[in-house]
């Protein structure tokens, strides 16, 4: 029947599922005609299908499809390209690349080759400079096309997860391991950032169509600036990510590269969406260069920035207040966030923001010093946020606001006393946000009746994620009421509590829980052994719903106790301490 | 006071010549047909819609009603998710598959995006995580690939399996 509908309906249909391999995979064996429409979407961006590089067919593909230039380029390298006829010109279907997974995919190619016998590569090779070589190549090849719309520069990404333990074929082209210093940072960067430089100056033409750009930020990227400033001009996404190292040593960084940062912004004729992530130097002249950008600006996520390094931090707020369009604004891990700082948000209006995460980075010397100084708390300092909130109409769907320490690692919580967020944000919260769908919130003993009042004000919360301080885990009562109050149209929540709490604190959640769960998470509660477990399936049990169950990795669970989990709940899986 | 003001009905003629009377707000849930509206102007002249059966008019009409007062979709929506369909709609798109195909090619045409993304989530629904033969089986779809051509395409897409 559907083989007769028009490419273009099958093509929307197709990217209904763009994010399911299997089905996309199957879509493209069925005849001849549903392979044509499906191989576009399939081919869109597939490394991000993929996610993980375990096998080098993807990369096997698009080598076939190397010109003789790229060829004699890879031959000193002893990269041998044998010609064979390829049914699709698959490159043409990118629009999504990143160096990284480029690289990585790219690794773990080589080395099945080499296993297999198809490339010969001798042992005194320098197999990081011919994956480079290769890289290199690779992505002129796709950029060629001019279709790329998506496009990420991040070889920090390397220096974040150096070591792939679970991927040798990876870990084997990637240059050593270097102790993350200064010197020895720019060594281990600055090979990448050479031939990134030579991609985009020879793929200049070609970048013309690019929206979204993520650039690696390293003290030697004023060039790589330069060159993308004056070769795009349609970038909607922007997404800075600096290397920590960077930030720790600003003297390294060359000085023209925040005016080239400028430039690359002011280049663009519509900003809609940026991301600063690290980079304290460098925030200033970002949010300053988006002044011109303030009426189409949608979406700011600020991460780990460092505002106590900020001079004149205030400002970056007022240029923030001002951009009326915004939908999103997150704020995660970002130290200095005081009352001054943040004020100009009191006089802004964000009628359309839906989305605000504010993860306050948590300084336990901000409670000692306001009970020893007496001077107002951490959390008084917090009304701005009142104001933000209350001025958007309503219009709020996802609210975070939480607590974090150094690194965006989540806190233990088993301190008590934290001043966020403040009974003030509290009380505005249950008045302006009924359309939320998503909440994620610390519940203080004293705003405690506050949370309550904002479940009660909500009509289609679907997802909770809450942590509590150290005094309220083990109370009886905490549980009994906050279960009262949870939303029938709850169908994920997540417990972030590490502090072991009572087996009869779970029974008094769910006795009295309501709501059809699909998800329960307890992504930091290691306690849990088969005596919690058996408590969260009796609920699974009597309501039905309950499709998957996430647990930290190192929890207690028996393998018996998985398995009477895993006959009642659909599925059971485990998270890491940092994902 | 005054009331809202009363709506002028507009006449729409499908492929066979039967006509059907639809309040303007109805028909301009269609952007075609609202599009065409504000260029014509006040007109009793029935809208011919050569590629639209009645009975499947019949339908799209159904459907438009009991949407008539939903806002209008953003263009950039997120419509990715496939399994947001609510009970209305699950139950209006219980048809055979002639049918389900005729309101995708009628909602394309006439361009009724919401019911463009309800037809396609169903038939989407009906592919995911199926394996081609299924896929066939399911859509009554004969393989026309050689063995060769199938080989060739399977090895080129090798790296989509075992995922």
């Amino acid at each position: 029947m559907s083989s007769k509908l028009p490419p273009e309906c099958l093509q929307m249909i197709f990217k209904l599922f763009e994010d399911d391999l299997k089905s996309l995979h199957s879509c493209l064996l069925v005849d001849r005609y549903w392979c044509d429409c499906v191989v576009s979407t399939l081919w869109r961006r597939p490394f991000e299908l993929v996610s993980r590089p375990s096998s080098g067919k993807l990369i096997e593909t698009y080598t076939h499809f190397f010109d003789e230039e790229s060829k004699k380029l890879l031959s000193p390298h002893n990269i041998i390209i044998k010609p064979e006829p390829i049914v699709f010109d698959y490159p043409f279907f990118i629009r999504s690349i990143q160096y990284h997974n480029v690289y990585d995919f790219s690794s773990v190619w080589l080395h099945e080759a080499d296993c297999q016998g198809q490339q010969k590569l001798s042992s005194s090779d320098d197999r990081t400079n011919l994956l480079r070589a290769f890289s290199k190549e690779l992505i002129k090849l796709f950029l060629k096309y001019n279709a790329v719309k998506d496009l990420s520069f991040n070889v920090i990404r390397f220096l974040d997860v150096p070591y792939l333990p679970d991927n040798l074929k990876i870990h084997n082209f990637r240059p050593p391991t270097v102790p993350l210093r200064d010197n020895r940072v720019k060594e281990y960067l600055s090979p990448f950032h050479y031939d990134i430089l030579a991609i985009i100056r020879d793929s200049k033409p070609f970048l013309t169509n690019l929206q979204r750009l993520e650039i690696g930020v390293n003290e030697s990227d004023a060039n790589i600036m330069k060159l993308l400033g004056s070769s795009t001009k349609n970038l909607k996404t922007l997404e800075f990510r600096f290397s920590s190292e960077s930030t720790d040593h600003p003297f390294d960084f060359e000085p023209n590269i925040d005016y080239m940062m400028h430039r690359l912004i002011r280049n663009q004729k519509c900003i809609k969406k940026v991301v600063i992530c690290q980079g304290t130097l460098h925030t200033p002249t970002i949010i300053l260069s988006l002044g011109c950008h303030v009426k189409t600006l949608t979406e700011l996520t600020f991460d780990k920035v460092n505002f106590d390094f900020i001079r004149s931090a205030h400002l970056i707020f007022e240029t923030i207040s001002s951009c009326c369009k915004l939908e999103k604004l997150a704020i995660t891990n970002c130290p200095g966030l005081t009352k001054e700082v943040i004020s100009p948000l009191n006089n802004a209006n964000f009628g359309h923001l839906n989305t605000f995460t504010f993860i306050k980075f948590y300084d336990p010397m901000d409670d000692i010093r306001s009970i020893l100084t007496r001077t107002p708390q951490m959390g008084d300092q917090m009304e701005p946020l009142a104001s933000l909130i209350s001025g958007t109409n309503h219009n709020l769907q996802v609210l975070r606001i939480g607590l974090s320490s150094i690194h965006g690692r989540r806190l233990p919580l088993n301190f008590s006393g934290t001043t966020f967020p403040t009974e003030r944000i509290m009380d505005v919260l249950s008045l302006s946000c009924p359309n939320l769908s998503l909440l994620e919130i610390h519940i203080r003993r004293i705003t405690f009746p506050q949370v309550l009042n904002l479940l009660n004000s909500t009509n289609q919360l679907s997802r909770l994620i809450f942590s509590a301080e150290s005094d309220l885990t083990n109370d009886e009562d905490f549980w009994r009421r906050l279960s009262m109050h949870i939303p029938t149209s709850l169908q994920d929540l997540t417990i972030n509590i590490n502090l072991v709490f009572f087996l009869v604190t779970l029974h008094r959640l769910f006795e009295r829980l309501q709501c059809n769960l699909e998800i329960l998470q307890f992504p930091m509660s290691t306690f849990i052994n088969d005596e919690y477990l058996c408590i969260i399936v009796q609920y699974a049990n009597r309501m039905g719903t309950m499709k998957r169950l996430v647990l930290p990795n190192d929890n207690k669970v028996t393998s018996r106790g998985l398995s009477n989990a895993l006959q009642v709940i659909e599925e059971i899986t485990y998270i890491g301490e940092n994902e | 006071m005054t009331g809202a003001p009363e709506q002028r009905n507009v006449k729409l003629t499908s492929s066979e010549g039967t006509e059907f009377k639809v309040e303007r707000d109805v028909a301009e849930k269609s952007v075609l047909l609202k599009n065409m509206l504000e260029d014509v102007g006040e007109s009793d002249m029935a809208i011919p819609l050569p590629n639209v059966t009645g009975p499947i008019l019949q339908k799209v009409i159904e459907y438009c009603i009991h949407h008539r007062d939903d806002p209008v979709p953003a263009h950039d929506d997120d419509t990715k998710k496939t399994d947001d369909i609510d009970d209305w709609d699950a139950e209006f798109c219980k048809v055979d598959q002639g049918t389900l195909y005729e309101l995708i090619l009628a909602s394309n045409y006439l361009d009724i995006k919401p019911l463009l993304d309800l037809t396609c989530k169903t038939v989407a629904n009906m592919i995911k995580g199926k394996s081609p033969e299924e896929i066939r089986k399911t859509f009554n779809i004969a393989n026309d690939f050689t063995p060769e051509e199938e080989e060739q395409v399977r090895r080129e897409n090798e790296w989509c399996e075992g995922r």
